[in-house]
């Protein structure tokens, strides 16, 4: 009787092991059957909640890629994003006027002269929307005038 | 390089609001700028541009990472502010 060579099981088995226990991916995403199940979505959709933003994107954002609106504020996680609001907080939503909500991130005033961080201030703008200061951070010179002048 | 622009006075020289923004905003005619208005005027405390002496206007620049980067009084265009931003961004 004609065996296999050891080697040649050793092979087989690998084979089969490999073939065998890969999780499938049916929608082709960045997670695995195994890995949609342990977040609640789908492994035949790539955007199970079906908001425009796909499941991978959610979990780069920490949004819940099971609802589409993960802070319930009435806005889509996509329009937060595209206007740079936060997804994951009821109270930030997208400015009428369109502005992107900066980062201050830990921004900390040290006074009121010359090369010193100003202190956040209240503003309205010409949407009539009330606006902090500290939330154009990043985004633009600004200046402060008088229209008396 | 994007502007913004705060108001920290109406035409008449008082507190501006939301109205006051939006009208600015019009005679700018730069859509893509943001312009807001200061109600309380809390920027005279956040600022020292008010120095001694001096009386308002005044004008306060500020970078894009909220340091303040230059204030003056009087009656002067802004070619200053540029001045500043020129600077600021290397150019």
């Amino acid at each position: 009787m004609r065996t296999l060579p050891l080697c040649s099981l050793a092979i087989a088995m690998t084979l089969l092991l490999a073939v065998g226990c890969t999780p499938a991916n049916e929608d082709g995403d960045c997670m695995n059957a195994t890995q949609e199940a342990e977040h609640g979505t789908s492994d035949n959709a790539t955007d199970t909640d079906g908001d425009g933003v796909d499941d991978c994107e959610e979990m780069v954002h920490g949004t819940d890629p099971t609802t589409d609106d993960s802070d319930g504020d009435g806005l889509t996680d996509l329009e937060e994003i595209e206007c740079v609001s936060d997804p994951m907080d009821a109270d930030e939503q997208c400015y009428a006027c369109g502005w992107a909500h900066g980062n201050p991130g830990n921004l900390v005033s040290d006074g009121n002269d010359v090369g010193d961080t100003i202190a956040d201030v209240d503003l309205v703008d010409q949407c009539g929307e009330s606006v902090p200061l500290w939330d154009f951070t990043g985004k633009y010179y600004i200046l402060f005038l008088t229209a008396a002048w | 390089m994007s502007y913004a622009v705060i108001l920290f006075h109406d035409a008449g020289g008082t507190a501006p609001d939301g109205d006051d923004a939006l009208a600015y905003w019009e005679s700018l005619n730069e859509p893509s700028y943001p312009v807001t208005a200061n109600p309380d005027q809390a920027i005279f405390e956040a600022a020292d541009y008010v120095y001694p002496g001096s009386s308002l206007p005044g004008r306060v620049l500020l970078s894009p990472q909220m340091e303040i980067l230059g204030t003056t009084t009087g009656h002067q265009d802004d070619s200053w502010a540029w001045d500043i931003v020129r600077e600021h961004e290397g150019l």
